[in-house]
């Protein structure tokens, strides 16, 4: 049965989301909605077809990366705050775990980073990660470290271009 | 007297006014942003082969549908 992506909405069931990460599960049930209809960070949540169940989700807002946490800033644009898009949290039930799920949602966080990259101009995608497990999975998905922290990470948007719609040079076949 | 050097057009990128030297490593980095991770590639193939809906909403409103 095919998965569907899509942003919450009051239908979607979140009472069996439990997740090892006791923040990512309350903040689904108790502010992922509200967060959404004020602007504050889009949630998308991952069902299966048919069902209203969420099965995992992530959220996502607008960012202002610093330059100066970035690693070889001379090669950066000269803006004190790059443009760029914040995958706050990534979660998946957590019975549902090592099952690619997590994969899913992170095609989706791509594809939507670069839609919305070719709509306003977004730099490169951050994410904070939680904790060393969390960082190797975005590690592994080729994000990279800031100089600040090094569970703040990022990908370029270039990079994401080249994966999501490699037909040109720059990515960009639109 | 010597004539004065003539000065190279300033190269710009965006709104960005660069020197031929940064214009060259910002051209560099955006055009060659390492090579595709394999990783992410296979997330994106499996959103869009496991949620092929949501997959075309995303195409759709890129094209303005």
């Amino acid at each position: 049965m095919a998965y569907l992506i899509e942003p919450i909405n009051p239908r979607h069931d979140v009472r069996l989301f439990t997740c090892t990460h006791k923040p990512l599960e309350s903040f689904l049930k108790r502010f992922a909605l509200g967060n959404s209809t004020n602007h504050l960070g889009k949630t998308y949540v991952l069902t299966q077809n048919q069902s209203n169940e969420v099965l995992g989700y992530y959220t996502v807002s607008a960012y202002g990366a610093s330059r100066d946490s970035m690693p070889d800033k001379e090669l950066l644009p000269r803006y004190d705050l790059l443009p760029a898009l914040l995958l706050g949290r990534l979660a998946v039930r957590s019975d549902l775990m090592k099952r690619g799920l997590g994969r899913l949602l992170m095609g989706h966080v791509f594809e939507q980073a670069w839609a919305t990259a070719n709509r306003v101009g977004v730099y490169l995608l951050a994410v904070d990660a939680k904790d060393e497990p969390a960082k190797e999975f975005y590690m592994h998905q080729g994000f990279a470290e800031f100089n600040d922290d090094p569970l703040h990470l990022f990908i370029p948007m270039t990079s994401i271009g080249r994966m999501v719609a490699p037909a040109s040079p720059n990515g960009n076949n639109n | 007297m010597a004539a004065p050097a003539k000065r190279k057009p300033l190269r710009t990128h965006g709104l960005l006014v660069l020197s031929d030297r940064d214009f060259a490593k910002v051209q560099r980095l955006s055009r060659n942003p390492g090579k595709p991770n394999p990783a992410a590639l296979r997330a994106i193939a499996a959103f869009r082969r496991e949620c092929p809906a949501s997959y075309q909403h995303i195409k759709d409103e890129s094209a303005g549908i």
